[in-house]
């Protein structure tokens, strides 16, 4: 059975200001909370070898305050009103956002306006220097003190070509992000972080903040008079597919060993790409999914089995992962990974996995939009990347109007043994 | 487009408005025929539900000697019952979209599904057969047991995870459940058969005196009473059933010792310093309200003290925080960061020096202020979720809490004053008795630490399963 009927009631108003600043409001008085949430759109495609990482250096720059924001006051005036706040930096885009109390709705806007208008003046050689430790400690924490850390990484570099803008971690390497000067965190500021370049959603109790046509002029009033600027346009993305497989192996420091499979595909938005979203929940999400019974369950050949795509705006990655259980060879598992995605490229899902996957997708639409920051982030995505933010609601739609031969012309069309790229962690010989 | 309303001066923030009350959504309680208790919270943000039985059997009623049965035991619930296989427990939830599974923590054990509200019945009718019917099938066991034993192979890969095992082993004695893991180590698990397994199910679980059934979602309260009254209404205690076990004692503590869990080679370390702390109970909520607003501004909150030093000013870390571990017994209180290796003896330094400071000289009326409308205006972000929900009626089951904790927890976390911080922080952490473990390269560790300590050398495998610890195994 499908359950197609249910949709999630939001409510949106979208606005422009005179800036190129696009508005979007969505009204949800569930709790007492409001969400500023602003994406500029810039983040580690922009970036060129050499300077990887300074998008999401330069998003730790702009929390250390801007003319009227001291260094940790940002971080102060937002805990103090009772919120959250952080920023997050990705291929495509850097976000910024605050969980606010619906009645302090004018902080959220005053912090983020200060930091778009008057960032320059607060910048300095100590803050570029302290930042930048934090982020080589972040990159090692996450990533390279990590068993597997570096995995996603390699195949990335196996799978796209020298200088492709996906082609380097959102983190950046250590030796590049060593390498940024004060002046290139002015030049990127000038050139990327201005109105018309960016998307502002609030989103919540509306109400509790005045009314919709009140934080509306609160946004005017803090955001109108910064200028605009004349964004670049976004750099060329072409579309790459591998026309041989290829493999690398990497020795780390794991017990077991892990293989991992990828491909591109087309970019999020594309109808091929939700048939790679429906593959990728069909071979994979629960015990029931094709992969787990037969990989983790009967054969035990896995600890573990995971298959996503990401969401990204040129074009998009398949991956499936799975670690090997004690004993087993990498190589039976590497070969029984590449099996099943031959199989999906010859025959549809089963119907019960098709409607699994479909029911999983609907519940995983509805569990995602629970929290209002994601709901904003949701809302800043789709009119980012779509000037829509219609599509958050019509998004499991989307999903659920495809069928099996949609899924088996995705797998026939971009997961041919000849498009994909294999990462093999292999434990490290004993030193 | 509306003009501004004021002249824009953008060096006075904006007005700081007053603290706005948030109550949680009222819960209802219900008592089955057979005296279970159940909890329900209707809740419509979106069309979900989750249903849960949480019974008291986490993993500290396991003996040492069996560390991880309680694990095993709850994981195997939904692997086959008498009715159905484990893939075609798992295919009711999941083709519906939604799941089930089940979960172990020190203080609980639990079944839970998630599904489309609309499916109410089936959730209930799924939840009861795998907690009244499970039938510890052999080939199960052995799945479960092979999956572990990789898990606990691959901890010693994972820093943070070893420097923390090798913490407990050190904080708690070896009777201590605290000592070791929830699932165990390798030779214990290796020992767990399905005697063993359904012993712990009939003493622990098989009875509905030591569980309670929460519902949370887009669900009428008398609905939701009556499904449960259809699953468990029945439901008799088996023969071996025992009373809720008492918590883990405190244990003496230990005079502070400095540990290096080895990893060559590795581009940073991980640090812990931690003491035993506190049990969380009806008994020690009163002074709950302070011990969380002690440790927001000491190492819980971005801005608190340890993490502007160690991070903000110096460059050390991404991020360094503290936290009373909630646990029925002393849990621990810990102070974690990732760091570059080279600064590890000097964080050591700085950590101790905050958490002198707080004990020395009260905190400034900003930071006071900032922490406890931080801890009262953000609660609501904490229950946007149905798990949120859930995880806060949780909290009043496992811990013996009062119904209306959540009501009066504000306005007692706005009366807290800097006398209070103080006087926690000099209750609960002291410098001289934190022990302190590093796991990183040993040969640039130690010699940054001996001034603290004589310093032991330990391997990850050690860290990992402390039974093996003065075993000639390698």
């Amino acid at each position: 059975m499908h359950d197609h009927d249910l949709t999630l009631d939001l409510p949106l108003e979208r606005h422009t200001l005179d800036n190129g600043l696009r508005v979007v409001l969505h009204s949800d008085r569930a709790l007492p909370l409001i969400c500023v949430n602003l994406w500029y759109h810039v983040g580690s495609k922009h970036e060129r070898p050499g300077m990887t990482g300074f998008a999401h250096l330069f998003e730790h720059l702009l929390f250390e305050g801007s003319a009227h924001v001291g260094p940790n006051e940002h971080f102060r005036h937002v805990q103090r009103a009772g919120g959250n706040a952080n920023g997050s930096t990705w291929y495509d885009r850097t976000n910024y956002y605050e969980t606010l109390p619906s009645n302090q709705l004018d902080l959220g806007l005053w912090l983020e306006s200060d930091r778009l208008g008057f960032f320059l003046p607060a910048i300095s050689q100590h803050k570029l220097d302290m930042q930048r430790e934090v982020v080589i400690n972040e990159r090692r924490q996450r990533v390279d003190n990590q068993p597997y850390g570096r995995a996603i990484e390699v195949l990335y570099e196996t799978l796209l070509p020298e200088a492709h803008p996906y082609r380097w971690p959102v983190i950046g390497y250590v030796e590049d992000i060593e390498r940024a000067t004060l002046d290139q965190v002015r030049t990127f500021f000038q050139t990327h972080y201005v109105p018309n370049n960016a998307v502002l959603t609030v989103a919540g109790d509306l109400d509790g903040a005045g009314g919709a046509a009140r934080v509306l002029d609160r946004i005017a009033h803090f955001f109108g008079e910064i200028p605009p600027g004349a964004p670049p346009p976004p750099p060329p993305v072409p579309f790459v597919q591998l026309d041989a497989a290829r493999r690398v192996e990497l020795p780390d420091r794991v017990q077991l060993p892990r293989v991992y499979v990828g491909a591109t595909m087309p970019a999020y938005g594309d109808d091929a790409w939700y048939a790679g979203d429906l593959l990728s929940t069909a071979l994979t999400s629960g015990k029931t999914s094709p992969l787990y019974v037969d990989l983790v369950y009967e054969r035990q050949l896995a600890q573990d089995v995971v298959c996503y795509v990401l969401p990204l705006e040129e074009q998009s990655t398949f991956t499936m992962i799975a670690t090997c259980r004690p004993g087993v060879e990498a190589a039976a598992l590497e070969s029984a990974l590449h099996a099943h995605l031959d199989r999906a490229a010859a025959s549809p899902p089963a119907d019960a996995d098709l409607e699994r996957s479909q029911n999983q997708n609907l519940m995983m639409h509805f569990r995602a939009l629970q929290n209002l920051d994601h709901r904003a982030d949701a809302l800043s995505r789709a009119t980012t990347f779509f000037d829509d933010p219609h599509r958050v609601a019509t998004e499991a739609q989307r999903l659920q109007r495809l069928g099996g031969d949609d899924v088996t012309a995705f797998a026939a069309a971009y997961l041919r043994p000849e498009q994909r790229a294999t990462v093999v962690v292999v434990p490290q010989e004993a030193a | 487009m509306g003009a501004p309303t004021a002249p824009l001066d953008r060096s006075v923030p904006p007005t700081l408005a007053a603290p706005m009350p948030y109550a949680l959504p009222s819960f209802h309680r219900a008592t089955l025929s057979n005296g279970m208790q159940m909890l329900v919270l209707p809740v419509a943000r979106v069309p979900l539900l989750m249903l849960e039985v949480m019974s008291h059997a986490g993993a500290d009623v396991d003996a040492r000697a069996q560390a991880g049965r309680a694990s095993l035991a709850t994981a195997l619930l939904d692997e086959g019952t008498e009715s159905r296989s484990a893939l075609e427990i798992a295919a009711v939830a999941e083709r519906l979209g939604g799941f089930v599974g089940t979960g172990l923590d020190w203080d609980i054990a639990l079944v839970r599904t998630v599904l489309l509200a609309r499916h109410l019945d089936r959730g209930m009718d799924l939840l009861a057969e795998i907690v009244r019917t499970p039938t510890f099938p052999d080939d199960e066991i052995e799945r479960q047991r092979q999956q572990r034993l990789g898990e606990l192979l691959r901890r010693r890969d994972q820093p943070q995870l070893l420097a923390r095992l090798a913490l407990m082993q050190a904080l708690y004695p070896s009777d201590h459940p605290y000592h070791g893991s929830v699932l165990g180590t390798p030779t214990t698990v290796e020992t767990l058969d399905r005697a063993v397994l359904r012993s712990h199910y009939a003493n622990h679980i098989a009875s509905p005196a030591n569980a309670v059934l929460l519902a949370v979602g887009d669900i009428a309260p008398e609905a939701a009473i009556a499904a449960a009254e259809r699953g468990f209404g029945d439901w008799q205690p088996s023969a071996d059933a025992r009373p809720p076990q008492p918590p883990p004692p405190m244990p003496k503590a230990s005079p502070r010792r400095v540990i290096v869990v080895d990893r060559p080679g590795a581009p940073q370390t991980q640090l812990f310093l931690g003491q035993i702390g506190v049990a969380r109970s009806a008994a020690t909520a009163a002074d709950h309200p302070a011990r969380v607003l002690m440790n927001g501004l000491l190492g819980g909150l971005f801005t608190s003290r340890i993490n502007l030093n160690l991070r903000e000013q110096r460059g050390y870390t991404y991020g360094a925080s503290s936290a009373f571990a909630q646990r029925r017994g002393p849990g621990p209180f810990t102070v974690g960061a990732a760091l570059t290796t080279e600064n590890t003896g000097d964080a050591i330094e700085q950590v101790l020096h905050e958490i002198t400071r707080m004990r020395e000289t009260p905190v400034s009326a900003d930071e006071l202020e900032e922490a406890r409308r931080y801890l009262v205006g953000s609660f609501p972000h904490t229950v946007q979720r149905l798990d949120g929900l859930r995880g806060r009626l949780a909290a009043l089951v496992a811990y013996g809490l009062p119904d209306d904790y959540y009501d009066t927890y504000p306005a007692c976390i706005l009366d807290l004053d800097a006398e209070t911080v103080r006087a926690a922080t000099r209750t609960h952490v002291e410098p001289e008795a934190l022990t302190i473990v590093a796991a990183g390269p040993a040969a640039l560790l130690t010699p940054q630490l001996a001034s603290f300590g004589d310093v032991e050398v330990w391997d990850a495998a050690r860290a990992v399963d402390p039974l093996a610890a003065g075993d000639a195994r390698a």
